[in-house]
């Protein structure tokens, strides 16, 4: 299999490009029908082209939302306020509730045992 | 800008935005922090157009720069932990699921992959294409043609 199509015989690699996107070539698609080399080169070209077709589209990730909202939220209201926005932010992190409730057991348990 | 307007723009647009900047990027560490710093400077633009047909333009060119702006950055930083970055943006590429395609599509220079996105995933024409880059619609469809060229050695020999 040859690295180009350059020969003068074969259609211009544009032209094969065109042919694979889909764009009516009727012409094309019949040199392509009976010449092996285009005929791959078309082929290649589609695979490459369903492999972006089949690339999901993602939803912005939810924290990533909440933290645009949450910047927004602030800029809209002013600094003091964008404070409060941004500890909001920081005290719904799963890291900190976690340890939040770690101080909470902990707390509690010096308080049963020591003081009552 | 209005609240509602905001909201309404991000409701609309943010996922679209998003997939753009990943595909350009072709990392989530760093589409994170674009998409943030994108909808921030939509918020802060002064320059929206009032004519509702230019918004959509005007908000894929804010993300192109922003992109841009994380790439210049990236090269800066980079050029001191080369070797971190690159597996570091192995790390981060969007979906492991699609893994070999966006090893593929990382091949490619990030205006070409937005261009990919764009035509192949957001149904840009080559003519809007052209108006969003500042280029003329032939070389849109030059490039696009060149980029799935590229792409195209990695089914070489694949059944």
């Amino acid at each position: 299999m040859m690295e180009t199509i350059a020969d003068t015989t074969h259609p211009d690699e544009n032209e094969l490009v065109a042919l694979a996107l889909g764009e009516p070539a009727q012409a094309l698609a019949s040199h392509c029908a009976e010449c092996p080399a285009c005929a791959r080169f078309v082929k290649e070209l589609r695979m490459a082209r369903r492999d972006i077709d089949a690339v999901e589209e993602e939803d912005v990730p939810r924290r990533l939302g909440e933290k645009v909202r949450a910047r927004h939220v602030s800029l809209m209201r002013g600094p003091l306020l964008a404070f409060w926005g941004r500890f909001a932010e920081w005290w719904r992190s799963p890291v900190v509730i976690a340890v939040a409730l770690i101080l909470f057991v902990l707390f509690a348990y010096i308080l049963f045992v020591f003081v009552l | 800008m209005l609240e509602r307007e905001f909201n309404d723009l991000y409701a609309v647009y943010s996922r679209r935005i998003f997939n753009y900047i990943l595909w350009f990027l072709g990392s989530r560490h760093a589409a994170d922090d674009v998409f943030q710093t994108v909808f921030i400077k939509i918020w802060n633009g002064c320059d929206m157009p009032a004519d509702p047909a230019g918004v959509t333009p005007w908000l894929y060119t804010v993300a192109r720069n922003a992109c841009l702006d994380q790439i210049r950055r990236q090269k800066r930083f980079t050029r001191l932990r080369a070797d971190f970055s690159v597996a570091h943006e192995r790390r981060t590429m969007p979906d492991p699921d699609d893994h070999y395609v966006w090893e593929n599509l990382s091949t490619l220079q990030p205006d070409d992959r937005g261009i990919l996105y764009l035509h192949f995933k957001a149904g840009f024409s080559h003519r809007e294409i052209g108006s969003l880059y500042g280029m003329t619609e032939n070389n849109v469809r030059v490039k696009t043609f060149r980029a799935l060229r590229s792409l195209r050695g990695f089914y070489k020999g694949r059944p």
